[in-house]
């Protein structure tokens, strides 16, 4: 059953046939985006970072505080100044960046098609703000659970700032929720997207890559990936609580299930009771991050039966420090490899082997790498490592704050057209 | 040990199997766990792991929830054993029609008596005398030996409830009318089968006007079926249809069929519908319901994963089993057709996909 969900500034929750409708709608505000400074733009946002932040802050809980920090008109500008060429003007007009003859001005696409993934529906929301602010208009293709989505978006009608309504940038943005059976809508949206972004899993991408396109669409695929963290041994000696807490909290964040979530750790050393000291302080934090800052959410009892399955699995040939219930789950082992994810908050810690670990890290599928180790080892480690794969190489406990470049692609700049002209009009 | 081990477990299997309340069978029944732990520590590497993993010590005393379990999935995944290879009687390997994996399971001489002793008490409650049995299989399910699949294992469990035995299906599944050309009607008749295979055998021959000449002689049959409810479910056949299919095809009232509730995992101790439709727990099992999120024992009414705990399986650490069957508890001690100990009913079979993320990789 295919829904308008919002549209034209309104929510509909309404069934429909087709969709050509919204289609239409967004391509009609093209030219009013287009027509808004890029500057007030980035106030805009600003300041509905903040109110995101203040009134959803049980919903995106720990998120919030970095939801206003990269949200600011100060940090972003800066991250668009870095995706556009260093100035972020280029959006308005012709910049010289000491081409000896070219002049360069970034258009906007045009159609941006989000489809979101359900479980990191806030990782999404930064693939919308992107296209905002690179002028393209956008239509969500909503996750089943769309309640928080359709909330975040239509509350930007709420603010206003002295050059822009947010009513009238809502209508930039239609949000429609397409059965995955619903494949002629679904090809509606492919064809109609100057910029398809997919969010999600191995199965969500490979369906929406399949889908007709343009010759001239520009895909950006957020997924599937893995990531994990390394720590050495003289940082857990200095640190181990702060480290521990810190990983609690990227595991916590979105269960897992984000790209950028970690599913192993290594640690490197040979004494096998800093590897259970550390075991036992993550089971404390991960048991203190679900009580306090991020509680679980509910999961399938046969999500349950999983988590149960890897527990006792592990507990005949590993170790399993676990909540009573279902919760968290911290397994070590004496195996060497990236640890088949099972998601749910069950993260393995295992022995650093870095000649496996340099085989294994050979696959795109990786994308953060978290390092914690003195900087100069830091850096060599991570030039070893990223020749092959791995995108990010964050602070553990920022994992999965969304940053650009993203997957080892700037978002912002694949979101614009790259318009030159010369800079003496007779060359 | 071992001497001491036969004696609780063998008292238990004395007992009548629905005469003892609760709490005198629990009396019983924790003095047999604590025998047939003992056993699987010292003789399961994996048992022995998992309890020193949840800290969990028999020699304390204990409540029946705590007693640590396995996941029945890890019976794909391990060969779990707690007697000396020599001593192997047979392998038990189940249909795998979920998975595509089948759990083995190992049996000896002492856990396969006790299935058949715990097997035969528990049907002769339900079936007061012998009859002429019709197996919707084929022949060929039991002609294994040493390697036996539950389908076979099941057939061979109800043998001292059968007068005499056909088996009513060709290899290929579809039915064996020569079989059935000499029902008479004055016989008291019982068919038995798994559930899918009986439903497909009704929907096959239900326009088949030979068959249906065969059967209108049939007065009133059994009809015991057994196996998961999966694929009636993926086709969205409920069991009001399939009970009115199965009255309908074999000349029978709702009354005489029993859904018969066990795993392979632990073989002999059934869970038979009584008249009122609930499955009765026997003095030589036990179920918990467990929530699936916070895995605490849930109370009469409420759907949970089904644990089953029975000191039984001597072979094989699988004493204490969380199956990924949902059931809820209808009562204790208290079911109108009489029989004591708890009483439950089957919801459903875990089945639905995880939603995945973007970290859902390619592996």
């Amino acid at each position: 059953m295919t829904k308008i969900l919002l549209s034209e500034g309104r929510i509909l929750n309404q069934e429909t046939k087709s969709i050509q409708k919204i289609v239409d709608n967004v391509n009609n505000q093209r030219q009013w985006l287009h027509s808004q400074h890029i500057d007030d733009l980035l106030e805009f946002i600003d300041k509905l970072g903040q109110y995101w932040a203040k009134v959803f802050s049980k919903e995106i809980g720990i998120n919030s505080k970095h939801l206003i920090l990269y949200l600011s008109k100060k940090n972003l500008g800066k991250k668009l100044d870095i995706a556009l060429r260093g100035d972020h003007i280029v959006l308005e007009k012709f910049l010289d960046f000491s081409d000896p003859e070219l002049l360069f001005h970034a258009q906007p696409r045009g159609i941006v098609v989000h489809w979101i993934a359900g479980n990191v529906d806030i990782l999404g929301i930064f693939s919308v703000i992107q296209a905002l602010i690179t002028k393209n208009v956008s239509i969500i293709k909503a996750p089943s659970k769309f309640d928080l989505l359709v909330k975040l978006i239509e509350s930007i009608k709420e603010i206003d700032t002295e050059k822009i309504l947010g009513k009238d940038l809502l209508k930039c943005i239609e949000i429609v929720y397409v059965d995955r059976n619903d494949l002629k809508n679904q090809e509606l949206l492919s064809n109609n997207a100057d910029i398809r972004i997919a969010w999600g899993g191995e199965e969500a991408v490979n369906s929406i890559t399949t889908l007709p396109k343009s010759p001239f669409t520009e895909d950006i695929i957020y997924g599937p990936k893995y990531s994990y963290a390394i720590i050495d041994e003289k940082s857990l000696t200095e640190n181990l609580e702060k480290i521990a807490q810190r990983i609690a909290i990227d595991v916590s964040m979105f269960d897992q299930y984000a790209c950028s979530s970690p599913h192993t750790v290594f640690v490197d050393t040979n004494n096998e009771q800093t590897i259970n000291d550390f075991t036992e302080k993550i089971a404390k934090s991960l048991d203190d991050v679900n009580r306090i800052l991020i509680p679980k959410r509910e999961i399938t009892p046969e999500k349950s039966l999983e988590i149960l399955d890897i527990r006792t699995e592990y507990g005949i040939t590993g170790n399993v420090r676990s909540s009573k219930g279902t919760e968290w789950t911290v397994i070590s082992s004496d195996e060497k490899n990236l640890a088949k994810p099972t998601f749910s908050r069950v993260i393995h810690i295992r022995k650093l082997d870095k000649e496996s670990l340099q085989k294994e890290n050979s696959s795109r599928k990786i994308q953060t790498i978290a390092i914690v180790m003195e900087q100069e080892k830091r850096f060599e480690l991570i030039d070893n490592l990223t020749l092959l794969a791995g995108d990010r190489c964050p602070n553990v406990g920022n994992m999965s704050l969304f940053d650009s470049p993203w997957d080892g692609m700037f978002g912002m700049d694949r979101m614009v057209r790259w318009i030159t002209t010369y800079k003496n009009e007779y060359n | 040990m071992e001497t001491v081990e036969k004696n609780k477990i063998s008292l238990l299997l004395e007992l009548k199997p629905f005469k003892n309340n609760q709490e005198e069978k629990n009396e019983i029944f924790v003095d047999a766990m604590k025998e047939a732990i003992f056993h699987h520590i010292k003789n399961s590497v994996e048992f022995k792991k998992i309890c020193k993993n949840q800290g969990f010590d028999f020699k304390e005393n204990f409540q029946l929830e705590q007693i640590p379990y396995f996941p029945v999935s890890i019976f794909k995944k391990f060969n779990l054993i707690s007697i000396p290879e020599n001593n192997i009687f047979k392998t038990i390997f189940s249909s795998a029609t979920t998975s595509k994996i089948p759990s083995k399971i190992i049996l000896d001489r002492i856990t396969s008596e006790r299935q058949t002793k715990a097997l035969v008490s528990i049907m002769s409650d339900f079936l007061h005398e012998k009859m002429d049995f019709f197996i919707l299989d084929t022949k060929e399910t039991i002609s294994s030996i040493d390697e036996v699949k539950s389908r076979s294992s099941a057939i061979r469990g109800f043998l001292p409830f059968m007068k005499s035995i056909k088996f009513t299906l060709h290899d290929d599944l579809t039915i064996n009318g020569l079989e059935l050309q000499n029902i008479k009607d004055q016989n008291q008749y019982c068919f038995f089968g798994f559930t899918w295979l009986i439903y497909k055998i009704i929907k096959e021959n239900k326009n088949n006007e030979n068959i249906k000449k065969y059967l209108s002689k049939l007065k009133s049959p059994y009809i015991l079926h057994l196996g998961g409810w999966k694929k009636l479910a993926d086709l969205n056949i409920s069991r009001e249809e399939f009970y009115q299919e199965i009255c309908e095809f074999f000349n029978t009232e709702k009354n005489k069929i029993m859904d018969i509730y066990g795993m392979t995992e632990q073989l002999g101790t059934i869970y038979p519908d009584c008249e009122f439709g609930n499955k009765h727990v026997s003095a030589y099992s036990d179920i918990i319901i467990r929530n699936p999120l916070t895995l605490k024992n849930e109370e009469i009414g409420k759907s949970g994963l089904i644990q089953l705990i029975s000191p039984i399986p001597h072979s094989y650490p699988g004493i204490s089993i969380l199956s990924d069957d949902f059931g809820h508890l209808e009562g204790i001690d208290d079911c109108s057709c009489g029989r004591k100990g708890k009483y439950f009913r089957f919801d459903k079979r875990s089945e639905s996909a995880d939603l995945k993320g973007c970290g859902d990789t390619i592996d």
